[in-house]
């Protein structure tokens, strides 16, 4: 049962290896599936129920969305280069993938500085026209931290592990800070300048740790989401598309005269008979 | 006080002929009428559904997949986890280039591929190289050159383009009567994705931009000059008529799939009384080897 479904992993991975593709099965059976590797100082390989998935990936990374069938992985990140059957996994982790859902999944340190994987489900709504989403995820070793945005706290005591809900901003450039919980001080040397485009929901994700002083954010942009321009598109005003195509004033005018001139003519027959 | 017109007095051959080249006048002028009557009929569908023309463009654009592509940390000025700076990954083509090789060359070039790192025993499914996403600025939207001007040689349209983007209500903004516009927050023209021009028909009494839209044929070429200096070159495939409230606007401004032109003005019956016309007239343009 592992090896058919695996077998229709490969399937799918080795079709996102930049062919194009109109889904290969249901969207019911398949999920989307961006990784992100926030565990400082580490390249990994990452296994997929024993079989490798990618290697060399380096720490500070969020891949491209793939599509996986649904089902129950295995996960597991060696170093790079690791002999799998005799060191040990940094990580591992059971993750269930759920056909027809958009998910992160994360590898990153905890609130006490070990290795884990957390999985968010992106389950995001459209971004009004005009408007851009932000969301801001704890994926570090810190305690509970306030999200600032342009110095101001937008989220409030987030959880190592947790997920804000996606908030609709004006897009432009934001200024990104992380501070404990109630406190003023901003944890990272310089804030983060985030561009939010219009019509795209920006998750940013703390990494690293607070202990090591290499607090970071990483970034994963979600697309898809925009919408179209409200009401008509009214791109006229005088009709003179319509008079124009309508009855035309020289063909009217050859019809009047024709009218008269045949009025005339007969006029004169008649009173002449 | 008017006299009683006198009879006219005209020779009996005089009135014969006058009669006869009324009679001409008047058929001619009927015939006219009834002619450009047909001409003014809103356009047949000329190639299809718009599934038709988006099975031209490209196929993944039929059933684009969602992007979610992300991108490296944020800000190498920021501070952020120790990259070993050796093996910053950077971008790989997106997806829409692969098949469309009459491409025009786009602004965001892909990044190159970063290193795949060690292999282990089996060899891996995909390298990371393979698995790493774009730059931001590989993105469309975050950058890329801008189109300045836009020629349809067949139907005389030739006009400045300039940025459209939205008013507080959330609706398209209108470009001036005179220039096109382009909807700022799609992909410029030749980016993966629909890409809106939007003009006026008419305008205070006066053709609008795109007043010959309407006339355009498949196989009529469009070029795009960019505020970078270069060209790129399109060709209609199709064209619509729609009752303003139909209009399938999610389709028309689809940021996804291949990419392709969408010009869009007004057209159909003008309504006198809300002072508008009642349809949108929308052509579409795949991109095509700028020779």
């Amino acid at each position: 049962m592992r090896k058919a479904m695996f077998a229709a992993v490969l399937l799918l991975l080795l079709s996102a290896l930049g062919q194009p593709v109109a889904a290969q099965s249901d969207d019911d059976e398949v999920a989307q599936v961006t990784i992100v590797h926030g565990i400082p100082g580490q390249t990994v390989d990452v296994y997929a129920d024993d079989t490798p998935l990618i290697a060399g990936l380096v720490p500070s990374t969020t891949t491209r969305t793939f599509d996986l069938d649904e089902g129950d992985y295995a996960l597991a990140l060696f170093s790079a280069g690791a002999d799998t059957n005799a060191d040990e996994a940094l990580v591992e982790a059971d993750v269930e993938i759920e056909g027809g859902t958009n998910v992160t999944v994360v590898a990153h340190l905890d609130e006490d500085d070990e290795f884990t994987v957390s999985t968010f489900e992106n389950d995001l709504d459209d971004v009004p026209a005009g408007d851009a989403c932000l969301i801001a995820r704890h994926t570090a070793a810190a305690p509970d931290v306030d999200i600032l945005l342009d110095d101001e706290v937008a989220v409030e005591g987030l959880a190592s592990g947790d997920s804000s809900d996606a908030a609709v901003l004006d897009p432009g450039t934001v200024a990104v800070n992380i501070a404990a919980a109630g406190d003023d001080a901003a944890l990272l040397d310089s804030d983060v300048d985030l561009t939010l485009a219009e019509g795209v929901c920006t998750v940013a994700y703390a990494i690293g740790s607070l202990e090591d002083d290499n607090l970071g954010v990483l970034l994963q942009l979600v697309t898809g989401l925009d919408s179209a321009p409200e009401d008509d598109l009214d791109l006229g005003l005088s009709g003179i598309l319509e008079s124009d195509g309508g009855i035309p004033i020289g063909f009217m005018l050859l019809v009047a005269a024709g009218l008269i001139g045949g009025a005339f003519a007969t006029r004169s027959l008649v009173t002449r008979s | 006080m008017q006299k009683r017109l006198p009879p006219v007095y005209l020779t009996r051959q005089a009135a014969s002929g006058l009669l006869f080249l009324s009679l001409t006048t008047l058929i001619f002028g009927i015939f006219g009428i009834l002619k450009t009557n047909q001409a003014n009929e809103a356009p047949d569908v000329i190639d299809g559904s718009i599934a038709g023309f988006l099975a031209v463009a490209g196929p993944e654009a039929a059933g684009a997949e969602v992007l979610g592509t992300t991108q490296r940390p944020a800000n190498a000025s920021a501070s952020t986890i120790n990259p070993p700076a050796e093996a910053t990954p950077e971008a790989t083509t997106t997806e829409a280039e692969t098949n469309q090789p009459d491409q025009p060359d786009q602004a965001g070039q892909p990044g190159q591929i970063g290193e795949a790192g060690e292999q282990v025993a089996p060899a891996p499914l995909l390298g990371a190289a393979d698995m790493l996403s774009a730059r931001p600025e590989d993105f469309q939207f975050t950058g890329g050159p801008q189109p300045v001007a836009l020629h349809i040689a067949n139907v005389d349209i030739s006009a400045s383009v300039v940025e459209m983007g939205l008013t507080e209500d959330r609706s398209l903004e209108t470009p001036p009567a005179s220039e096109i516009g382009w909807y700022k927050h799609g992909p410029t023209p030749g980016m993966e994705g629909s890409s809106v021009l939007a003009a006026h028909v008419d305008w205070g009494g006066q053709p609008g931009a795109f007043f010959e839209l309407r006339n355009v044929v498949p196989g009529d070429r469009i070029e795009i000059d960019y505020d970078d200096g270069t060209t790129s070159a399109f060709e209609i495939v199709a064209s619509r008529q729609y009752a303003k409230d139909i209009v399938p606007k999610t389709q028309l401004f689809d940021r996804s799939g291949a990419p392709r032109l969408v010009l869009v003005t007004c057209g159909g019956a003008f309504d006198n009384s809300m002072g508008h016309y009642e349809d949108n007239f929308v052509a579409f343009a795949k991109p095509v080897a700028n020779i």
